[in-house]
């Protein structure tokens, strides 16, 4: 399997400098990616998401990244973008691997047209002449749903509303036709009824180009809709991946199946009046993380002596689901 | 609304139109016809929740209720006074009795105050409890009853996480003992996991005091769950009006059907019957008639003309769509 991954992240650690410490943001993080896969990276706030994302673009120097991310480049070489020198990782960063953001805003330059932003990525990324350009911009907004868009290449980003930004953002993204999408949240800050529209603009641009997407979200509801496998991430660690139906149906670690029962789902009030069963407590300071699973202060099935010594492995509890637990045998024993 | 006892909070004909202006003289050039002709009520011990895209005026109205933006029309009847027709000072002891929860905690506190500080401020304003050692016992009562200990009072908001500052902030609200409550997407900015500790609190609360709440929210999921009846509003006006289940899984307006339809579900393999289309148009120049036309794919040419009125499809469940031959998909499961 490893032989036709498009990513592989291994034993990824980052820490940021601070005042009170260093902040292990992101610990030892393994996952991987193939060609076409739409994966989500999903976990609350702080939990290390976004960090896990840039690390793999290599977009945060004040942070110090070890392991390896391995990715195979369209040429078929083997690349650990941990280790490219700066000016090779522009060049992957440019071509092979493309990033959006939640607040697209601050992507796009103010004072230039969109359509003179487009055509000059375009131009320097592809080598276009300049019509050539303007032809593949016009047919890059066609193509993320913009409805007029050679109005909007005459337009600045301040006059568009935030879901054309996050549109303009894409077709910018998807122009170099990369062979992988890190998405941000990139819907997090829009109206539902937008967000199901990028989302499925992205799906429909993945299904005709064969991208792997990445998508980091903390929305359950966006990561059924979305993806084919999860990654469960608390407190800089990833705690559960698998299938998103195994997940969804069979969540082996308590903190996944907690925050499955704490959505209210819609529509259900009167069919099941099933209860929301809030998880107590709140996520640690990566400061102050507990000893053994981060996870135990919080944990309705935490066993002292077993839970709060040593870090739990990730393990293999079905076939491509994996589970950072120490009682997950107990647990799913009960369960049934 | 149907009701035989008289709602503890009646709006009426509630129009804000926010003007739009240009220069240093501050010409006028448009107006933003942010709130236009909202009726609606809150019963006693009563949650309505207030749906609708961002731009739709559900802040505008909270605020409105409250008298924090001055209404440009109508009336808002609060327990049999006229809100709108009161002076400052009436107001302000007025205020007592309806409280505003915001979405951002960390900005609602004084970072430099303690918790004691925080939550004695609105006892000392309204003129609550005798000497400081009264006012303390209040605060501990306060935070007890959002499940925080006393441990808490020499805190500082910088000190606490992002839930426990909204339980602060729910607590500074309940210190004055008001009777209902605007709650302006108070999860919003939270963890999921410590949103629904916050609507669980909301519900408990909400049964043990008797308060009542106009529940505003991007999250309809949530909103269903906490709210008694649900309010759709769309460019400043109400679409749709109901008990909760029948707005969100018998939905009677084609706005409705939208916005309940592109709302995520958490069940693998969920497949989206509707794609929501266009974009809300802008409140300066919002499309004549039926405000939502110009994004329904139900419109007609008659659409443009009439500015559909609130009409009776069920008891206490109200459309505002001149379409009564519709059967909308039940999108759900
Ligand atoms: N530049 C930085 N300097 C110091 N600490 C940082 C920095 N960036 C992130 N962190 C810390 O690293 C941890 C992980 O942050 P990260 O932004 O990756 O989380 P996230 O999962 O993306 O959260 P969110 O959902 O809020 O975006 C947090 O505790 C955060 O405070
Ligand atoms: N002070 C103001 N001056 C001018 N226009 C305003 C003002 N406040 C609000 N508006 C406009 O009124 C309309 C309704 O705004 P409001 O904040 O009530 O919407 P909302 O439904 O609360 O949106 P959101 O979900 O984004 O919070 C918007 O078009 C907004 O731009
Ligand atoms: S290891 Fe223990 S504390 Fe952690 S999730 Fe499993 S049972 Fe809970
Ligand atoms: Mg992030
Ligand atoms: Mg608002």
């Amino acid at each position: 399997m490893a032989r036709n991954s498009l990513l592989e992240v291994e034993n990824v650690s980052v820490s940021f400098k601070s005042a009170q410490g260093p902040i292990r943001a992101v610990r030892d993080v393994s996952f991987r990616i193939n060609p076409g896969e739409i994966v989500a990276l999903v976990g609350e706030s702080g939990s290390g998401k976004s960090t896990t994302g840039l690390a793999t673009m290599q977009l945060i120097p004040s942070a110090t990244v070890s392991g390896r991310i391995c990715l195979t480049r369209k040429d078929g070489t083997k690349a650990d973008l941990v280790s490219l020198s700066e000016s090779d990782i522009r060049r992957v960063r440019g071509n092979e691997v493309a990033m959006i953001f939640q607040e697209p805003m601050s992507s796009l330059d103010p004072v230039f047209t969109i359509g003179t932003q487009m055509c000059e990525a375009a131009r320097v990324h592809q080598r276009l002449s300049y019509r050539q350009a303007y032809a593949a911009s016009i047919k890059a907004l066609e193509a993320v749903g913009m409805p007029d868009p050679e109005k909007c290449m005459e337009t600045y980003q301040h006059k568009l509303s935030g879901g054309m930004r996050q549109r303009v953002m894409i077709a910018m993204a998807l122009s170099s036709k990369p062979s992988l999408l890190i998405a941000d949240e990139p819907t997090t800050a829009l109206d539902v009824t937008i967000q199901a529209q990028i989302v499925e603009y992205l799906k429909r641009i993945q299904k005709q180009t064969g991208m792997a997407i990445l998508f980091i979200t903390h929305n359950l509801g966006l990561v059924a809709e979305i993806a084919d496998r999860a990654i469960v991430m608390y407190a800089g660690e990833i705690v559960e991946s698998g299938s998103v139906s195994e997940l969804f149906t069979r969540p082996r670690m308590p903190y996944t199946s907690g925050l499955l029962k704490s959505l209210p789902r819609l529509g259900r009030k009167k069919t099941l009046g099933t209860p929301i069963e809030p998880i107590p407590g709140s996520l640690p300071s990566p400061l102050a993380l507990p000893s053994g699973c981060k996870f135990h202060p919080r944990c309705g099935h935490f066993v002292a002596g077993v839970c709060d010594t040593a870090v739990p492995e990730l393990e293999s509890s079905d076939q491509a689901h994996q589970v950072r637990c120490a009682r997950w045998r107990d647990i799913a024993r009960t369960a049934q | 609304m149907s009701s035989e006892m008289a709602p503890l909070l009646q709006v009426e004909g509630l129009r804000k139109w926010f003007d739009i202006t240009r220069g240093v003289f501050g010409r006028k050039v448009g107006q933003v016809k942010a709130v236009d002709d909202v009726s609606f009520t809150v019963r006693s011990r009563e949650v309505l929740g207030l749906a609708g895209e961002s731009g739709s005026g559900k802040t505008t109205i909270g605020r409105s209720v409250l008298r924090l933006v001055e209404p440009s029309a109508g009336r808002v009847v609060f327990d049999g006074t006229d809100v709108t027709s009161l002076n400052t000072a009436d107001l302000r002891r007025f205020r007592r009795r309806m409280q505003i929860i915001f979405q951002d905690p960390l900005a609602a506190l004084n970072p430099q105050m303690t918790i004691e500080e925080v939550l004695s401020e609105p006892l000392i304003v309204q003129g609550i409890g005798r000497s400081d050692a009264d006012r303390r016992n209040r605060a501990v009562e306060l935070l007890d009853s959002v499940s925080l200990s006393s441990d808490y009072l020499k805190r500082r908001p910088g000190e606490m996480s992002g839930g426990q500052r909204q339980r602060i902030v729910i607590a500074r609200a309940l210190a004055v003992n008001p009777e209902f409550i605007v709650a302006d997407e108070p999860v919003s900015a939270l963890d999921v996991s410590i949103q629904a500790q916050i609507i669980a609190l909301l519900i408990e609360l909400k049964g043990r005091l008797g308060l009542s709440m106009l529940f505003i929210s991007h999250d309809l999921a949530a909103m269903e769950y906490i709210s008694d009846r649900i309010a759709v509003l769309y460019l400043g006006r109400v679409m749709e009006i109901g008990p909760s289940s029948e707005v969100c899984g018998n939905f009677k307006h084609p706005y409705t059907e939208m916005l309940i339809s592109a709302v995520p579900q958490p069940e693998p393999g969920y497949q989206r019957k509707i794609f929501p289309a266009g974009e809300i148009p802008s409140a300066a120049s919002p499309p004549s008639g039926c405000v939502f036309r110009t994004r329904c794919s139900y419109a007609r040419p008659e659409c443009a003309q009439i500015v559909p009125q609130l009409r009776k499809v069920a008891e206490d469940h109200y459309t505002a769509c001149i379409r009564d031959d519709l059967s909308l998909s039940r999108v759900l499961l």
